[in-house]
């Protein structure tokens, strides 16, 4: 696992998979869903995969829209 | 067929949007360069028809940006233009009443290399969510329905260049059974290592190496034709319901047809072209006679120009030495799917503008007919023919009238 | 003057038999023909199962200069045009009246691989060589090559074209096939479609969005559709061709009719390129519009042929866009989904579930749906687990559902010789 990803990390890499331009505080705000920022499912699943491929998040991990992205960084071990 | 064209939005090598397309159709300019999206370019075409200046982020949301092609860029953005130019916010049409046609020749290649790439490179977890949705031919239909909420009758053809002719009479025949308007066209991006590498095997595309002289269709140079990126898409509505909202007619959509005579096998298409051409002005309810210009299909090689030329010279007989015939896209490279689409507007704007364009960069035709070169004509155009052959066999003519 | 459109030929390469003696046996028996993908090695794919055809094309009939020009799916769709035209026994008056219309949704994807392969050292090379392309690669970028070989079999000079919509392109090609004849555009028009997709591409690309069933260990009862156990469609391959003909053109010759093409429509969500909302509101459209052209009623549909995908979304969206037209009639009409036993063949199933209802049509038996053992509750028609019934079928209606948002019925009617 990638300790390392911080919220604005987070948020660059959402923004280059999904063209959603989304920032570090709007990834640490709790009440901010996916589908709230625009990534549907496709994007979502985008997003997902480059982290397994790259930033070692297991395979197992699966997220729907009306998740947050806080909810994704806790799952990552990064500082949410 | 009771349509009639009230929107045009293009993007072409020789400009982005009809307000800069026109003149430089009008007056001849070659927009035709070196292949610079392939860089270096190992390959043995060198000149191309590439759109500069375009800015996906200026037409297109982002989001949907980065999951389509290129090909899908110009689609959304010619769509955009389109509804622009006629003044048409699709929530006003009624429900299902409001379709797309599109038609396609290579699909999303580019974005396909790259996820094929990461598949054979890397494995195939690396493959993105989008390549489901980017490559496919049906891409920039769907995309184009989406963006503008469009729940009408949709259909996308594949038929090379003829396929765009034949999206305008599949559309008519929406429109005659009950949709009020139809955005129809189709786009272009061939320009990735391998859809060059696909090209190259038809055996059709010019080594030229001068912009000026690659494409020189009905010449006795004439050695192949010089690809081209870029394509249009247009609103066409049923003519009541254009009068209805006042909008204005810029040409009537009157007759179609579309023939076959064999995968490159254009030796054989004067017949096809003639009887293409015969069926859509019987269509329209005109004869050759009232033909006042032909935006011509141009294949630059040596059987093809001439299977045309007989075609024109059996059309229109006596006449066939005083009808107006061009093809503009010597100056902007042969688009594919987006090729017949770009004559289908250029043929519009010169009903519009009383102008017969020239066919840039020739000079010495070869045939017997009256081809446009050098500046455009003055001319009274009531009816236009356009003609157009696919690289597997096709042979389209649609008919345009002055509304 | 209306013209009407009946077919008089039929031909069919399908997983589990080709021809349509094969075929109609697999459907009719229940079983599935889903298996561990033998066409490439899956090992690291998610979904590693396919309905494949057991193909040969030299058995099938093709000489050796064909088998070398055409890509797989085009082979199918030549050797089930070939059984079409012979069942159909036209005798062409004249070939500018003889159109071709072929569907497909990803094409030459498969040759496209192949050379992509060979041409850019296996995913090394961005700029690829072209030297080490097969002749024939410029025929897999357009699937308008499809139709090209189609029509240089039949003879046609008439209209020509592939028709690309994705996974209702079965369905829209026989659809527009039939405008072209309504329109007084062609008099007789062979139509159909073919895919053969079981390549690394297109299997990871459905991977990455985890739309294909994972049950890896259990291929035979993988595509569940409409069964609350069901984890997606899996993909499939095979063709069918119907040979469309102007009624009076038909009625002249004394031809068998085997059903009449009685309506078509297709409509677009507007929504997302691959997700369905909850309600069929657009799917009911198109299956109104081809139910109005018919004159059909909802008391007049006998079968319901589903897309059936096998995908929650998919099962849940055209179970609500059938109660929305049919109303409480929707609990009385046999709908079924024969992916459940041939997989999902994107463009070609339109086209192959239309043989399918043709077949149910002139032997009036309903094919099932394989392997719904545990309905979803949220779909709750009769969906005819497991085993085919007999029934008096007068008018069945075909629809289907596509990545870009598209939705396409088809009506086809029984008519008896002409």
């Amino acid at each position: 696992m990638d300790k390392q990803l911080s919220p604005n990390d987070l948020a660059a890499l959402i923004s280059r998979c999904t063209g959603v331009t989304v920032t570090g505080e709007q990834v640490t705000d709790a009440g901010r869903s996916f589908a709230d920022l625009g990534v549907d499912s496709l994007g979502l699943m985008g997003v997902l995969a480059e982290l397994q491929r790259n930033h070692g998040m297991s395979r197992s991990v699966d997220m729907q829209p009306n998740q947050s992205p806080r909810e994704l960084l806790a799952l990552l071990g990064g500082r949410a | 067929m009771n349509a009639v064209v009230t929107g045009l939005g293009v993007i072409a090598p020789s400009g982005i949007g009809v307000d800069e397309f026109w003149p430089a159709v009008r007056d001849g300019h070659v927009a035709l360069g070196p292949l610079g999206r392939i860089e270096p370019n190992p390959y043995p075409v060198v000149v191309a028809g590439e759109v500069s200046g375009f800015e996906p982020d200026a037409w297109i949301d982002p989001r949907i940006t980065v999951q389509t092609d290129r090909f899908t860029h110009f689609a959304l953005a010619a769509a955009a233009m389109a509804l622009r130019d006629a003044d048409l916010d699709p929530a006003t049409v009624p429900p299902f009443g409001f379709g797309v046609v599109t038609a396609s020749y290579s699909g999303g290649v580019e974005f396909g290399q790259r996820e094929i790439e990461r598949l054979w490179k890397n494995g195939p977890e690396h493959v993105g969510p989008y390549q489901s949705i980017a490559w496919f031919y049906a891409a920039c239909t769907g995309q184009i329905s989406i963006g503008n909420g469009l729940r009408g009758p949709s259909g996308v053809l594949v038929a090379d260049e003829a396929g765009g002719l034949d999206a305008f009479a599949t559309a008519g025949g929406e429109l005659s059974r009950g949709a009020k308007a139809m955005l129809v066209g189709g786009a272009e991006a061939p320009f990735c290592p391998y859809a060059v590498c696909c090209q190259l095997g038809l055996g059709l595309l010019s080594p030229g190496e001068d912009p000026t002289t690659a494409y020189l269709p009905f010449t006795t140079h004439a050695n192949g034709f010089t690809p081209g990126e870029g394509g249009a898409m247009l609103v066409v509505e049923d003519e009541e319901s254009a009068r209805a909202r006042g909008a204005d007619a810029r040409a009537v959509v009157a007759g179609h047809c579309a023939t076959y005579t064999g995968t490159q096998r254009f030796d054989r298409s004067a017949e096809g072209l003639l009887r293409a051409a015969e069926g859509a002005l019987a269509e329209a309810g005109v004869d050759a006679a009232d033909v006042d210009a032909v935006f011509l299909d141009a294949m630059a090689g040596q059987d093809a120009d001439a299977a045309e030329a007989e075609a024109v010279r059996r059309l229109f007989g006596e006449r066939a030495d005083r009808v107006p015939v061009t093809a503009p896209k010597t100056g902007y490279g042969r688009c594919y799917a987006g090729a017949a689409v770009l004559d289908v507007a250029a043929a519009v704007l010169a009903i519009e503008h009383g102008a017969v364009p020239p066919t840039p960069g020739v000079r010495d035709c070869r045939f017997d007919f009256d081809l446009v070169t050098g500046a455009a004509r003055a001319a009274d155009i009531r009816t236009v023919l356009v003609l157009s052959r696919g690289l597997h066999g096709g042979n389209s003519a649609l008919v345009l009238r002055h509304p | 003057m209306t013209r009407r459109v009946v077919v008089t030929g039929l031909g069919v390469v399908a997983p589990g038999g080709n021809g349509t003696k094969a075929f109609w046996e697999l459907l009719t028996s229940g079983r599935t023909a889903t298996r561990p993908i033998s066409l490439f090695d899956a090992e690291g794919f998610r979904s590693r199962i396919a309905a494949e055809c057991d193909f040969d094309p030299v058995d099938a009939g093709l000489g050796p200069a064909e088998v070398a020009r055409m890509d797989r799916y085009v082979q199918f769709a030549a050797v089930a045009a070939d059984e079409a035209w012979r069942r159909a026994e036209v005798d062409v008056e004249d070939p500018w009246r003889l159109g071709v219309c072929m569907g497909s949704a990803v094409g030459g994807t498969t040759l496209l691989e192949l050379d992509y392969v060979a041409t850019s050292h296996a995913g090394a090379d961005w700029l690829v060589d072209e030297r080490l392309a097969s002749p024939f690669l410029h025929r897999a970028l357009s699937p308008a090559a499809l139709a090209g070989e189609v029509a240089d079999r039949v003879g046609a000079r008439g209209p020509v074209r592939t028709v690309s919509t994705g996974c209702t392109a079965g369905l829209d090609a026989v659809g527009h096939a039939a405008r072209l004849i309504e329109e007084d555009r062609a008099d007789v028009v062979v139509t159909g479609a073919s895919e053969s997709p079981i390549s690394p591409i297109a299997v990871a690309c459905f991977d990455a969005i985890r739309a294909t069933s994972a049950r890896n260990d259990d291929p035979a009862h993988a595509a569940r559709p409409f069964d609350r156990d069901r984890d997606g469609f899996v993909i499939g391959e095979g063709a069918a061709v119907l040979v469309l003909e102007e009624w009076e053109h038909a009625h002249r010759r004394g031809a068998v009719v085997h059903a009449e093409v009685a309506g078509f429509a297709t409509r677009s969500n507007a929504y997302h390129m691959t997700g369905l909302k909850p309600d069929g509101v657009e799917m009911a459209e198109a299956v109104r519009r081809a139910m109005e052209q018919a004159r059909l009623g909802p008391s007049d549909v006998d079968y319901i042929n589903a897309h059936g995908s096998g995908t929650r979304q998919n099962d849940r969206h055209e179970t609500d866009a059938f109660r929305r037209v049919f109303g409480e009639r929707a609990y009385e009409v046999p709908v079924s989904s024969i992916k459940s036993m041939i997989g999902h063949s994107l463009g070609a199933i339109g086209s192959i579930e239309l043989a399918a209802c043709v077949l149910a049509l002139t032997n009036g038996v309903v094919p099932p749906t394989a392997n719904l053992d545990t309905p979803d509750p949220e779909c709750d028609l009769d969906y005819v687990p497991h085993t085919a019934r007999e029934r008096d079928l007068r008018a069945v209606l075909s629809v289907g559902s596509g990545f870009g948002g598209f939705q396409s019925a088809v009506v086809l009617t029984r008519v008896g010789r002409s």
